[in-house]
């Protein structure tokens, strides 16, 4: 244990620690900000938000037929209301936008009329209007929920048809623009997790090889068991990354207020969106962290065992960088991003979780057995 | 009690050593030989670095490779390129070395203020390793080697950087711990292992040539040692018949010191044949061995 | 002396540097072979050049006409054939086409598909005159004020801007520089591919191939503790000039590598033949209902040759800043790091200056930000894409990459080796 705690001092050097701090800074400006500060993201995002809150306190998670036909009736009376807006207007009555439904077909080429419809909208961004779009859109997601059916590619299975049917008959709520938001700041939180374990791991061998240290730690009593605990301390040093870097993030994410959709099912005709098990949008998330977690410590042991075996800094630099760009392009999209949708094979996400911890054990046990054995020249 | 038994390495078709057979008991034990001789190779293995191709080394009895972390307890280790963490001070380094050695805590504080003290490094003790002078790390070296108290202590040139008044202190240092213990020194340096070693090992062509004290390998040449006063013109076909060992100016001549199988002349002075002569001699190169003697 | 020779020894004798070059020549020709589908539609557009010219007028409208009616009339023949059925536009089948590949040879269908291809450079050429008289860059002017949020002197010069590619448009318009025959930008997007897709990767690819390697020369004599020899050596702290030489080739070999074996497959496998010197700001490049306005007339050939100078201006660019961090900090490891960081700042800076400071123009001419878009050099595209962009951050930068080489030489020869 005590020889754990000098390695992680030696990894968490101050110098280290710095550098780390400032990437995060810059990387959390440069790509996640964005979607902290710009969610929802304009409109009719901030309306779609508003409105799916409005519908979960009204109706619960689920909406049922009766509950659409009231949602509906809402919709009506805020379009008479839009109406009496528009009435109230000389210049709308004038230009023959009397009502909403001319309002909404009206021919913006003809620049008149396109202004005045960008007055309302762009310029004075009259909620009302807004929200009605917003609910438009929503009541059209509804209406054509069968629309569902063809969001896989390819010809539907008997499983995925009736995945899509329970979703359809289900009537769930959840928000697609808080779904997307997640699933987008999660993307960026993985690749900077990754991008942090590499850069804080990378140099946990090669710095004792190229410092002659090794020969000093593989003759003192602990030997070669130095080898086992150095992978172990950087197991640690993984988890307390990850940890901290997710803490942050979800510290931050509190501001965005999605607390009323943590227990609404993702599986939902408003999001468009269907996934192999019944998931609430807490759990979606608690499985995420569980794939990043996973996805780390395989990453651990890759990049530490790669820094016992390169050389020099230009080759473990180097070597990561394809493995970066398979991180980066390909794995997070599948372990990470709408991990369970229906569009991949219900064993798909099990049996990548075993492929990972086999990968992940495979190397640990080689690469501790032959450093059992091998002869320490350089 | 360490035995070396039958011990060969080899990388690839490369044979560094060959069929080595050595025993070591308390005292001070001098490895020798020229560089690339292979004296790093075996003592990689006696730490355990590196493992035998073929052949054993047994610590009591038992193979070092099975005993494991008891051989290295026993085990203290001063590398030919010893590494060190910049950043850190001795006492950090130290207590690193200490957790590494799987030493007590409050032992290897105390310890370490014991060592620092005896390499003269306590005023240093707390500052950053970065602006230490190569003598100074050095000391850092030999004090970690020495901090688990090891039984068997083994240096590879570990007098490189010090100054004539520290390497007679650690000289006198080592004969001190060697009544109770296996050092093991590794150098060309051959005035070290002189005054203090027990017993020299001289390694050529990867197998061992000589085991024995001093006087013993000094043996070899005895009576073929010689000195004598020469005119310098004459010197070139003098070295042509003799083996030179050493030479020096004085008075006008070449005071020149070598060795000769041949019946002495009468200007010749025999003389006592020292472990530089016998160095010297052995690992003399092909050349001079064909034409001279 | 040939020192420099040793030193450029060292960036190519490490695996990973040629590990690295293979994979990204695969990548490349991977995306150049996900792309090579349409490269038989491409080849209508060579031989009308071949039998017309690319300049578009009267005459070669009326022939180019006379042409399309021959081939829909041969097409027409071949349905009545088949299907018992004309058609008036070649389009039109395509919307039935589904039900009917089947029944077509590949000749067949080429046939048609060749008379679709030439009805829409025919369609397309009637549509350029009202295109281009139909555009009023005030009102980009205005969308682009709104869109970034600019207002007092930030708007202000974006009108200029407007103002002033206002005038380059109606130059282009009155040589008629926009009336060349080119790929139809709209469908194929091949200035996108090639300038954006395979031209940012290959930045990037050869970007971290030169600051892998510079960071690994500049260090490393103190990373192989040979320094104290060879910077005491006769050439002494010279050599670290001889470094700077060195990494300055590798970074040409590198580029050209990259480059030469990329664009030889692509212009392999797209025939450019006979287009080389039609400019970049043809109706028929365009992509988005903006066009590509290049402040000079650049045609095809000589446009490609700009990028490519500018592609390596950028990469000796990289070096030199990878070199003088090296120099100042000696290890690597965190050369790589501070070159990421500085990178990430340079991005970070244009995006946190307040919209109504000058700041957000000129806090972009960093080759960082320049490296970005290379599909838009040389073009008018938004206010942040002026005439003088390209040149003005290349002469910016020479100037004060050259400063920060001279003071890091200064530093290096004053500092204390050991």
């Amino acid at each position: 244990m005590r020889i754990i705690l000098y390695e992680l001092k030696k990894i968490f050097q101050l110098k280290m620690v710095c550098l780390l701090f400032i990437i995060s800074f810059i990387f959390y400006q440069l790509f996640i900000n964005f979607y902290f500060e710009h969610f929802p993201n304009g409109r009719p995002a901030l309306d779609l938000y508003r409105i799916s809150m409005e519908m979960i306190e009204q109706y619960g998670y689920q909406m049922n037929q009766e509950e659409f036909e009231h949602f509906k009736k809402v919709y009506e009376k805020e379009k008479a209301a839009a109406d009496a807006y528009l009435q109230a207007r000389q210049e709308y009555v004038e230009a023959g936008l009397d009502t909403y439904e001319k309002f909404r077909t009206a021919d913006t080429e003809k620049q008149e009329i396109g202004e005045l419809v960008d007055q309302i909208i762009f310029v004075d961004q009259v909620d009302l209007f807004w929200e009605l779009q917003a609910r438009e859109t929503l009541i059209e997601y509804y209406e054509n929920r069968d629309s569902l059916f063809s969001i896989v590619d390819h010809p539907l299975t008997a499983e995925q048809k009736e995945r899509i049917k329970d979703t359809i008959a289900s009537g769930n709520i959840m928000s697609a623009e808080v779904f997307e938001n997640y699933n987008n700041l999660i993307r960026y939180v993985a690749i900077l997790i990754i991008i942090s374990i590499m850069f804080m791991i990378s140099p946990i061998f090669l710095q004792d090889r190229r410092n002659h240290v090794v020969f000093l730690q593989y003759s003192n009593k602990t030997g070669r068991k130095i080898f086992n605990l150095k992978l172990q301390t950087a197991f640690i040093a993984a988890g307390f990354i990850t940890t901290m870097q997710l803490g942050l993030f979800f510290l931050l994410y509190r501001g965005n207020k999605v607390g009323m959709f943590l227990d609404s099912n993702i599986n939902s005709v408003f999001t468009h969106e269907v996934f192999w098990f019944e998931l609430t949008f807490f759990q979606y998330i608690l499985l995420t962290i569980v794939s990043i977690y996973l996805l780390t410590f395989t990453l651990t042991i890759i990049v530490a065992v790669l820094s016992n075996r390169a050389p020099n800094y230009i080759s473990i630099v180097g070597f990561q960088v394809p493995l970066a760009i398979l991180l980066f392009a390909v794995v997070i999209d599948y372990l990470v991003v709408r991990i369970t949708k229906i569009g991949l094979p219900i064993y798909f996400l099990p049996s990548a979780y075993v492929l990972l911890i086999l990968i992940g054990s495979f190397v640990y046990f080689w690469s501790v057995k032959k450093e059992k054995k091998v002869d320490l020249l350089h | 009690m360490l035995v070396v038994n039958h011990v060969s390495k080899s990388y690839g078709k490369f044979e560094a050593l060959k069929d080595i057979n050595l025993e070591f008991s308390n005292g001070v034990y001098g490895l020798l030989a020229p560089n690339g001789a292979g004296k790093t190779t075996l003592i990689k293995m006696l730490t355990t670095l590196i493992f035998p191709s073929s052949g054993e080394i047994l610590y009591n009895g038992t193979n070092i490779t099975r005993l494991g972390e008891k051989y290295r307890e026993q085990l203290g280790y001063l590398p030919q390129e010893f590494g060190y963490y910049k950043n850190y001070s001795p006492k950090q380094f130290l207590a690193y070395i200490g957790a590494l050695k799987g030493m007590d805590k409050k032992v290897v504080n105390k310890k370490i203020d014991e060592l620092l003290k005896l390499v003269a490094l306590e005023d240093v003790a707390t500052k950053k390793m970065k602006k230490f002078s190569g003598g100074m790390i050095q000391r850092v070296g030999i004090a970690q080697a020495m901090l688990n108290d090891p039984k068997i202590l083994i240096l590879d040139e570990p007098t490189a950087g010090l100054d004539p008044k520290e390497r007679v202190r650690f000289r006198n240092l080592l004969s001190e711990l060697a009544r109770d213990r296996i050092v093991i020194l590794s150098t060309h340096i051959v005035s070290d292992v002189e005054s203090i070693a027990n017993e020299i090992i001289m390694i050529k062509d990867k197998q061992v040539l000589y085991k024995g004290s001093i006087d013993e390998i000094c043996k070899v040449i005895a009576g073929m040692v010689y000195e004598t006063s020469i005119p310098y013109e004459q010197a070139a076909m003098f070295k042509k018949e003799v083996f030179s060992l050493s030479e020096k100016q004085e008075d006008g001549l070449l005071k020149i010191r070598f060795i000769s199988k041949k019946t002495p002349e009468p200007t010749w002075t025999a003389v006592k044949p020292n472990l530089e002569d016998v160095f010297l001699y052995v690992y003399r190169d092909d050349i001079q061995e064909s034409s001279a003697i | 002396m040939n020192v420099w020779r040793f030193e450029l020894k060292k960036a190519f004798q490490s695996p990973v540097v040629s590990i690295l070059i293979m994979l990204f020549l695969f990548f490349n020709f991977w995306l150049i072979y996900n792309h090579a589908g349409i490269r038989e539609e491409l080849k209508v557009t060579n031989q009308l050049v071949e039998r017309f010219g690319y300049k578009i007028d009267a005459e070669m409208s009326a022939k180019l006409q006379a042409y399309y009616q021959s081939k829909l009339q041969k097409m027409n023949e071949l349905t009545r054939k088949k299907f018992g059925k004309t058609y008036e536009r070649a389009g039109d089948f395509f919307s039935e086409y589904e039900y009917r590949s089947e029944v077509l040879s590949e000749e067949e269908l080429h046939v048609i598909t060749e008379t679709a291809i030439v009805e829409g450079y025919y369609e397309l050429i009637q549509e350029v005159d009202q295109k281009y008289s139909h555009l009023d860059l005030s009102k980009k002017a205005k969308a682009d004020i709104n869109k970034y949020g600019l207002s007092g002197k930030t708007a202000e010069v974006t009108r200029e801007y407007y103002k002033k590619l206002n005038n380059r448009l109606d130059e282009l318009i009155e040589a008629g520089e926009h009336k060349n025959l080119f790929f139809i930008g709209y469908v194929y997007r091949m200035h996108s591919f090639l300038f954006k897709d395979l031209m940012r990767q290959m930045i990037f690819e050869v970007m971290i191939l030169v600051v892998l390697i510079t960071g690994h020369v500049t260090t490393y004599e103190f990373q192989n503790q040979t320094h104290l020899t060879s910077y005491a050596s006769k050439r002494g702290r010279k050599l670290m000039l001889d470094k700077l030489v060195a990494n300055l080739l590798a970074t040409l070999c590198i580029s050209s590598v990259i480059l030469g074996a990329t664009l030889l497959v692509y212009f392999l496998v797209f025939d450019y033949s006979g287009l080389w010197g039609i400019p970049i700001s043809s109706f028929f490049n365009n992509e988005f209902p903006f066009p590509y306005i290049s402040w000079w007339k650049l045609p095809f050939g000589i446009y490609l040759s700009c990028v490519l100078v500018v592609f390596i201006i950028c990469q000796l660019f990289f070096t030199v800043i990878t070199y003088s961090i090296a120099v100042w900090i000696k290890n690597n490891y965190l050369v790589y790091a501070a070159f990421a960081l500085l990178f990430g700042l340079c991005l970070l800076v244009p995006g946190i200056v307040p919209n109504t400071s000058s700041a957000i123009f000129w806090t972009r001419y960093t080759p960082f930000e320049l490296i970005l878009n290379p599909h838009l050099w040389f073009i008018g595209w938004n206010v942040f894409f002026p005439k003088n962009y390209i040149w003005m951050t290349s002469v910016i930068w020479t100037c004060l990459l050259a400063i920060v080489t001279v003071v890091t030489f200064l530093k290096f020869n004053k500092e204390q080796i050991d």
